[in-house]
């Protein structure tokens, strides 16, 4: 029996074969939108060692404008050198895609590294080989001021962020966007199959 | 336009196999395990469009794919690690609950699973009545502070801390 190659036959799988001929190579409109989103970690470090903006939150800000703003360049050149504005629209969903996935990502690590919880908890343990028993822990929490300064901080945010108020009965949600992400997160929670509320 | 729907179709089979998985076990929770998934889609979702498209172009369909999936990823992580999606969630269950009572049950409870986290974890052990770091978290520790270092990042887990001294 002759072997695909010997009978002439093409011995690569149609999808393999689609693989390979697949075209890989950005556009330049792709091409803004990838050197725009490696510029939010370079921004960041940029930032940090022109020490300028002391806020976390502001300095992470600033790398999205100054990354959209590549973007908004780069975007503009595109157009200038496309050879065919139709395929220039269809590149633009994509690239926008692609930048938008770069936010979420280095803002995901950079929440994580400025003010996630758990890291916090890691960082308070180390360079203590001796341990700590869960009060001197819970009290070296949020810069020294401790764990309940922490949840009174996250409470803060609720409230500036016109999501909660307070009233003499306790809290309680502020107006439709206060039920709108209440709704929101219970969704989530939902979807995800986690258990809402807090665990104790 | 067939690659942008061919992203679409890529990550609705994503979220309903990963809100499948989620239903099957914690273990499945993890993000290893998320990442895995992703990339057996993508992978299929490509050959796919190499296999149907007349001219396939990999970005067109990778961009939106990626832009949902890492979507559906940053929700998944805030519903599953925010502070201030439980609190939020918990006010609108049991309107009005007591600040002080909303900030007392959110670090009793949250403090507890993150500690479990960190053992389950392996980055730190408890003996007797103390904690301590095992040697994978120290290591784990180290770089994260020559990491913030780097970055000018103090780490202290408060959102412009010096306006805030504890449950008002």
């Amino acid at each position: 029996m002759l072997s695909p190659l010997e009978s002439g036959q093409d011995p690569l799988p149609d999808a393999l074969r689609g693989l390979l001929h697949m075209d890989y190579w950005p556009s330049p409109l792709i091409w803004s939108a990838l050197v725009s989103a490696l510029a939010i970690p370079l921004g960041l470090l940029l930032l940090s060692l022109a020490g300028r903006i002391a806020n976390c939150g502001t300095r992470y800000l600033v790398a999205v404008a100054v990354a959209c703003t590549l973007f908004a360049i780069g975007a503009g050149w595109s157009w200038q050198i496309s050879p065919f504005p139709e395929t220039y629209f269809l590149d633009l969903v994509p690239a926008l895609c692609i930048l938008a996935t770069a936010i979420m990502l280095f803002e995901t690590f950079w929440s994580l590294l400025a003010f996630g919880f758990t890291m916090n908890i890691l960082l308070c343990l180390h360079g203590r080989p001796e341990g700590l028993v869960l009060g001197e822990l819970k009290a070296l929490l949020g810069a020294g001021q401790g764990v309940d300064a922490v949840m009174a901080n996250r409470l803060l945010m609720l409230k500036k962020a016109a999501l909660v108020r307070e009233t003499p009965a306790g809290l309680v949600l502020f107006g439709a966007q206060g039920r709108l992400m209440a709704l929101v997160g219970r969704l989530m929670y939902a979807v995800f199959n986690i258990q809402a509320g807090v665990k104790s | 336009m067939n690659a942008i729907l061919t992203g679409l179709g890529a990550f609705a089979v994503f979220a309903l196999l990963h809100m499948a998985l989620l239903r099957r076990g914690d273990a499945l929770r993890s993000v290893s395990a998320i990442f895995a998934l992703s990339m057996c889609v993508h992978v299929l979702a490509v050959a796919a469009e190499a296999l149907l498209a007349v001219r396939p172009n990999y970005w067109s369909s990778a961009g939106v794919y990626w832009f949902l999936l890492m979507f559906w990823v940053y929700c998944y992580g805030t519903a599953y690690k925010s502070l201030s999606v439980r609190m939020l969630v918990r006010v609108s269950q049991e309107q009005p609950v007591a600040a002080q009572t909303l900030v007392a049950d959110t670090a009793e409870g949250d403090f507890a699973e993150r500690m479990n986290t960190l053992r389950e974890m392996g980055l730190a052990e408890e003996s007797g009545s103390r904690w301590r770091l095992t040697e994978a978290g120290a290591a784990s520790a180290q770089r994260l502070k020559v990491v913030q270092r780097a970055l000018g990042v103090c780490g202290s887990s408060l959102y412009g801390w010096e306006e805030t001294k504890g449950p008002e």
